[in-house]
């Protein structure tokens, strides 16, 4: 008890500093998973250039997921062209969904990446709670953070992607 | 306690400034992690079986932190069970100091390019699991890690060998059982990309793991150690994917498997088709005797060592959730197929895509006689007892960019006599019910980020002639749901769920004949509020709620029966 006090004691000392501090934000850890084509990718990798990544965490089970990945499908085109943004979708399935995870993806007709997170190495590594989890990557950093999905939150990812394009 | 929730809510509000994730201090390092707080009240309601729970209020708290500096990694996972929520298991706050309190999860692990050592807790999966899966799933109360050492060698790209031993996490305390094991994975195109034409994959890999526990069984010699493989194939070229795992284990009588000194086997075989707007799927699994744990008297879900995922489709419509299908590690016999199909915009439905989905399951016992009174015989191939079937349909169709409509229609057979463990081998009690389920599911947005979402479900459910009946849950089902949100901060939902057509046994004094009463109907109604602030996330709920997965405010779990208040806190950083 008076450990995890101390702990605890600890982190508030440190989030008060170090929010302070703070001028950048995170690098994104490396974890090596396959896409669905089968290619290894190191996820270090991820936003390491200069295209913005919209990062999305989801699950076959998850509804509001489909819900945030069926908005991305239909307007990956307009996106693309006003921010040339890359989608990166992140399947937490376990092998109990991962192996069909391809032909959910093709069969829904999705052309955005999509990762096999199978033992979800990649979604403890980033802090990630539930599913869906939303992250905007820019240079290999965590710019905007979100968790759940509403229909509109494109509209606030957009102005997101705005921001970045402008900066540049 | 109080003083411990004050200091949590001052973790959260010190790193709140920070809007992206992570913290980074110059020449230190990052610093990043997480936060879910679940808290519940309850209160008794003997209408729908929710005890009364003395403590009133129960809790379930996790934190996470990372320190991360280039190749070095630290973490750590504070857990606060105060007292276990329903549904989680109550160890978690008699093990240990018995506070339910404690740091069960830390680790530090270096990674570099060839090489990768991990000291402390960790979480590693051998193919599909089959003899080894740890992992984390909180919301089941349901976390197996290991607490050892594991190495890790990449000597040339594409090739990856896996070594470890440690005893495995039960609760706030450590097996008994040592758990040794080793992996090896090549993957063809990694380790030379002319070795196979472009559009062609091939990976191989195969698992040993083996668990050391001290007989002391003053009655049978049971074996001390107790070895598992398995050895597994993936072959894509192009669109086709063909996958295949077989794993054995040598002879581990058990609490879960009645004693029996079978070996244990297990089969998986997947193929798949998946090109733009057709993805087909269909698998086989075959079960023996596979339940493997880190201590032969575990049960439940405790000290699981492997994964033996069911192989049929994971519905998340609230009412199909009541019949969940779980795997028998004892045994049996499965096939899925699954296919895809999205009709093209322009098409003669219109200028929206529609997508269909259809999907079948059907898992059999094993066909097994039983030898003597520590052996069986097994055939191959499965016997006439039907454990599960489900035949699906779902329909998504969208209307422009603001009107979506979702429907779907399941026929399921489910024995609640083996998935529910209610009955003995080969006993029928409460035997084989169907449910037909049918819902409809609208969705409307609006300008300026709002929406409403409405779902319509309907269950009914037919029984076995004579057999017994849950003393809850039994009838029909119809379920309302409306969810307002307005992107990206808040979402308000109201459902209620209508348990019809229940009946109650009643038996005759004289004759003892058992005969089924009509009895009143069971309304759950339900109203939750989320507000939601980049990663944090906040939801408050009060009503009756059943067991299952639940899917509202934008996030899905599983959530245990109960009546009352609910906060949920979430936050990463």
């Amino acid at each position: 008890m008076r450990i995890s006090l101390f702990v605890i004691g600890l982190l508030v000392m440190a989030g008060t500093a170090f929010a302070q501090e703070t001028t950048e934000s995170a690098s994104l850890p490396s974890v090596r998973i396959k896409n669905i084509a089968g290619d290894l990718i190191n996820t270090a990798d991820l936003g390491n250039t200069d295209q913005p990544v919209v990062l999305s965490f989801w699950a076959t089970w998850c509804k509001p997921c489909l819900q945030e990945l069926q908005t991305y499908h239909s307007i990956l085109e307009e996106w693309q062209e006003a921010y040339n943004v890359r989608i990166v979708a992140v399947s937490i399935d376990d092998s109990r969904n991962a192996r069909k995870v391809p032909a959910f993806v093709k069969g829904r007709t999705w052309t955005f990446d999509v990762l096999l997170d199978e033992n979800q190495d990649f979604k403890r590594a980033m802090n990630v709670n539930n599913v869906p989890h939303t992250f905007i990557v820019h240079k290999g950093k965590v710019v905007w953070s979100h968790s759940a999905f509403a229909p509109g939150d494109e509209e606030e990812i957009a102005t997101q992607l705005s921001k970045i394009v402008s900066a540049k | 306690m109080k003083r411990m929730f004050a200091l949590l809510a001052l973790v959260a509000i010190s790193y709140a400034p920070s809007l992206a994730q992570g913290v980074t201090i110059e020449d230190v390092g990052i610093f990043s992690g997480s936060l879910q707080s679940d808290v519940q009240s309850y209160t008794e309601d003997t209408t729908i079986g929710a005890p009364e729970v003395p403590e009133r209020i129960l809790s379930n708290t996790f934190v996470n932190v990372l320190f991360n500096r280039g190749k070095l990694t630290l973490g750590f996972r504070f857990e606060s069970y105060q007292n276990p929520l329903l549904g989680i298991d109550p160890r978690f706050g008699t093990t240990g100091a018995g506070t339910g309190i404690g740091i069960p999860f830390r680790f530090v692990n270096y990674v570099d390019d060839y090489f990768e050592v991990t000291a402390g807790n960790f979480y590693e999966q051998f193919g599909s699991g089959m003899v080894m899966r740890t992992y984390e799933e909180r919301n089941l109360g349901f976390d197996n890690s290991i607490d050892g050492l594991r190495l890790r060698f990449m000597p040339v790209q594409g090739m990856k060998i896996t070594g470890f031993i440690g005893r495995q996490r039960a609760f706030f305390e450590l097996s008994e059982g040592i758990m040794r094991g080793a992996d090896l994975n090549l993957d063809l195109k990694e380790i030379s990309e002319t070795f196979l034409p472009d559009d062609v994959y091939a990976n191989f890999g195969a698992s040993v793991v083996s668990r050391y526990q001290a007989d002391q069984n003053p009655f049978l010699n049971l074996p001390e150690n107790v070895l598992a493989w398995s050895t597994r194939a993936n072959i894509t070229v192009a669109d086709v994917m063909l996958e295949g795992e077989y794993a054995y284990k040598i002879n581990d009588p058990s609490a879960t498997n009645g004693g029996t000194f079978n070996s244990g086997n297990a089969l998986y075989v997947n193929a798949s088709y998946a090109s733009s707007g057709l993805g087909i799927s269909a698998a086989m699994k075959r079960i023996d005797n596979m339940d493997f744990r880190s201590d032969r008297t575990a049960t439940g879900f405790a000290q699981q060592v492997n994964f033996l995922p069911a192989l049929t489709k994971q519905h998340t419509w609230r009412l199909i959730t009541l019949y969940p299908y779980a795997t028998q590690p004892t045994g049996e016999f499965g096939a899925q197929a699954d296919v895809t199909y999205t009709i093209p915009k322009g098409s003669f439905l219109g200028e929206d895509e529609t997508t269909i989905s259809l999907n079948a399951s059907v898992i059999h016992a094993l066909d097994t006689t039983r030898t003597d009174a520590f052996h069986y015989d097994a055939n191959f191939m499965w016997d006439d007892r039907i454990f599960f079937q489900d035949i699906n349909i779902e329909i998504v169709r969208k209307f422009g960019k603001n009107f979506k409509i979702t429907s779907s229609y399941i026929n399921i057979k489910y024995d609640q006599d083996v998935i529910e463990g209610r009955a003995a081998i080969n006993e029928t009690k409460y035997g084989v019910l169907t449910a037909d389920f049918a819902e409809v599911e609208l969705w409307f947005k609006s300008g300026k980020g709002t929406a409403l979402r409405t779902e319509f479900q309907w269950m009914g459910v037919s029984y076995q002639e004579g057999v017994e009946r849950d003393a809850v849950n039994n009838g029909d089902w119809v379920m309302v749901l409306a969810e307002y949100s307005i992107s990206p901060a808040w979402f308000f939902s109201l459902f209620s769920e209508l348990n019809y057509n229940r009946t109650d046994p009643v038996k005759d004094p004289v004759t003892g004949e058992v005969t089924r009463v009509d009895a009143e109907n069971i309304i759950y109604p339900s109203a939750s509020v989320a507000y939601v602030k980049n990663a944090l996330r906040v939801q408050v709920g009060y009503g009756r709620i059943r067991g299952g997965i639940l899917c509202v405010g934008g996030i899905c779990r599983p959530v245990p029966a109960s009546n009352g208040l609910s906060l949920n806190v979430s936050y990463t950083f």
